[in-house]
């Protein structure tokens, strides 16, 4: 099998500048130059590519990335399966279930209606509690469905939860925390397997 | 004019090939089957529908979840040829006695189960494989794992091909319920080893992290004999025996000299429930998923009334075809032009009574 470089999805923006910075810690630097998407390492042991979060499912499942970085709200949005290879101890949020401060919120039978861009995650999720849920898709600012009163509850990560404060919207249930990993595609991770351990290791944050 | 949008799209869980590209994969598998046909194997074809009862028992929740069911005429429900291994396995049962062991055979087919429209990555559409029947010693898996290297010789690219053992697997986890063993081989299948060791403490299995090491380890050919040995005496006296089988195993195929990459890789457990032995994925750069796999499945033909065991492989040729080494007798010659037709026929019967390929 002929030895290429690993090739390595991130997403663009803020995950983008966290991986950089781990690898950098390492001591292994790379960047992005003239908006383009594909950058190497001086070595050539990596080529990374800059994609679009939800498409990076897409990339990693058809093999053109062999790994990704990536949250677990995505991956399950996307219904694909990877191998998790490492947990990152940053990007971690919350999803959450919100409305309007003081709305008066119960988790019974009745059925919910809810604005996220999370649309997989939240079927699955209520179906499994047994309760009905109308969802209307938003693709963002979903703060702003109860606001205007599209829908009285969002399901959507919550970092800080300075937006829905500023929106006057409060939390009424944390539903599944969110983590970002290092992802593997299992055909290349199964040709790879030796350089993908050794990265693995290397990138460890223990 | 009517609805151009239906004329454009194919429903989804077919595929069509035109021309070119339909001349690539005939020739790809013409090849494949020539091959097979040369080592002894018999063409097969299955029904491209059956009673859907039969299999339901052994189809698992994601084959349930993509395969279109009919009904016919008298009310019974149908399928349509989701896995070939389990339609031949029915056929197999009602033309072979056992004085025909060892039956061997190849076949040829298309698939029709629903696939995502976005899932272009799986295209299984199309399978040529083999299944040597009736042999359950080593030599059967030998066989088979060596056809397949051969076969896959017939693709201008590197191959790895990666061995596990559902029989192990069983052994080792031999204590508990199937729904436990399921559970713990979907998380080996996933390798995703941490929760199952948890898992493996909370049951009071002795030897949980010894086990989940055992299943985590990838080893080249070369590695195997020394690391799998040490795990020998740890588990059960069928255990170690089961140890030994793949010891051989790999000393054997080492000795074969095969041309592609042999991993022993004890995640790998087969994705249908029917394997009950060794099994097995080939992948290849930029495939994205698995391009060939199999494995040994005792039980299966049992349960559709012809005991004897099996051993095959499935070869998913639309993911291999742009790799197929056309040799140059394919390419194909125009006859010279401004003859008259008769001079041009006689020249073209030449042409292809010499094995040429000719367009008039």
């Amino acid at each position: 099998m002929k030895e290429l470089p690993l090739t390595i999805a991130l997403p663009k923006g803020r995950l983008q500048k966290q991986v950089q910075e781990l690898f950098a810690k390492k001591g292994i630097a790379f960047d992005f130059e003239d908006r383009k998407l594909v950058a190497y390492d001086k070595d050539k042991q990596f080529k990374f590519i800059l994609v679009k979060n939800s498409d990076l499912p897409v990339y990693l499942k058809h093999g053109i990335a062999g790994l990704g970085v990536c949250g677990s709200d995505v991956v399950y949005e996307s219904g694909d399966e990877f191998y998790k290879l490492l947990k990152f101890s940053f990007g971690g949020t919350t999803m959450c279930l919100a409305g309007m401060k003081g709305c008066d919120y119960s988790e019974s039978d009745r059925k919910l209606t809810v604005a996220t861009k999370f649309t997989k995650f939240t079927e699955d999720y209520y179906s499994k509690l047994g309760v009905p849920v109308e969802i209307i898709k938003l693709n963002g600012s979903v703060e702003l469905a109860p606001v205007l009163g599209l829908a009285p509850y969002i399901v959507d990560l919550v970092e800080t939860g300075s937006t829905l404060k500023a929106n006057n919207l409060e939390i009424f249930k944390k539903l599944q925390e969110i983590s970002v990993y290092l992802l593997a595609n299992p055909a290349y991770f199964k040709i790879h397997y030796k350089k993908i351990e050794k990265l693995v290791e290397f990138l460890s944050e223990d | 004019m009517k609805n151009k949008h239906n004329y454009l799209r194919n429903p989804q869980g077919t595929e069509g090939l035109y021309f070119e590209e339909a001349d690539i994969h005939k020739q790809a598998s013409s090849s494949l089957e020539r091959m097979f046909s040369n080592w002894g194997y018999s063409p097969v074809k299955t029904p491209v529908f059956d009673f859907y009862d039969i299999y339901e028992p052994l189809l698992d929740r994601d084959l349930k979840s993509n395969i279109y069911r009919l009904i016919d005429r008298d009310g019974d429900l149908l399928m349509l040829r989701s896995d070939i291994t389990l339609f031949l396995a029915k056929q197999v049962g009602r033309v072979l006695r056992d004085s025909d062991l060892p039956a061997r055979c190849f076949y040829s087919d298309t698939i029709l189960r629903h696939q995502d429209s976005e899932d272009v990555s799986k295209n299984e559409f199309y399978q040529t494989g083999i299944e040597l029947i009736g042999k359950p010693d080593i030599d059967g898996d030998l066989e088979v794992l060596s056809l397949l290297s051969l076969a896959l010789d017939n693709y201008d690219t590197d191959f790895v091909i990666h061995i596990g053992s559902r029989a192990l697997f069983d052994l080792v986890f031999s204590s508990f319920s199937t729904e436990k063993k399921a559970e713990i081989a979907s998380k080996f299948l996933d390798r995703n080893f941490k929760p199952v060791e948890s898992l493996l403490e909370s049951e009071g299995f002795e030897k949980s992290k010894e086990a989940v090491d055992l299943f985590s380890l990838i080893l080249t050919v070369e590695e195997v004999g020394l690391t799998l040995a040490k795990y020998k005496g740890l588990f059960s006296v069928a255990v170690d025996s089961e140890i030994d089988k793949i010891l051989s195993l790999f000393s054997q195929l080492q000795e074969c000299g095969l041309s592609h990459e042999l991993r022993l890789d004890l995640s790998e457990l087969g994705t249908q429930p029917y394997y009950t032995g060794f099994v097995f994925n080939a992948y290849t750069n930029l495939s994205g998923t698995a391009v060939a796999s199999g494995g040994r499945y005792d039980k299966l033909l049992k349960k559709f009334g012809f005991d004897a065991s099996s051993v095959g492989f499935s070869i998913m040729t639309r993911k291999l075809d742009s790799f197929f080494k056309q040799s140059s007798s394919q390419d194909v010659e125009k006859i010279e032009e401004g003859l008259s037709f008769a001079q041009r026929y006689k020249e073209a019967v030449s042409l292809t009574s010499q094995g040429k390929r000719i367009k008039l």
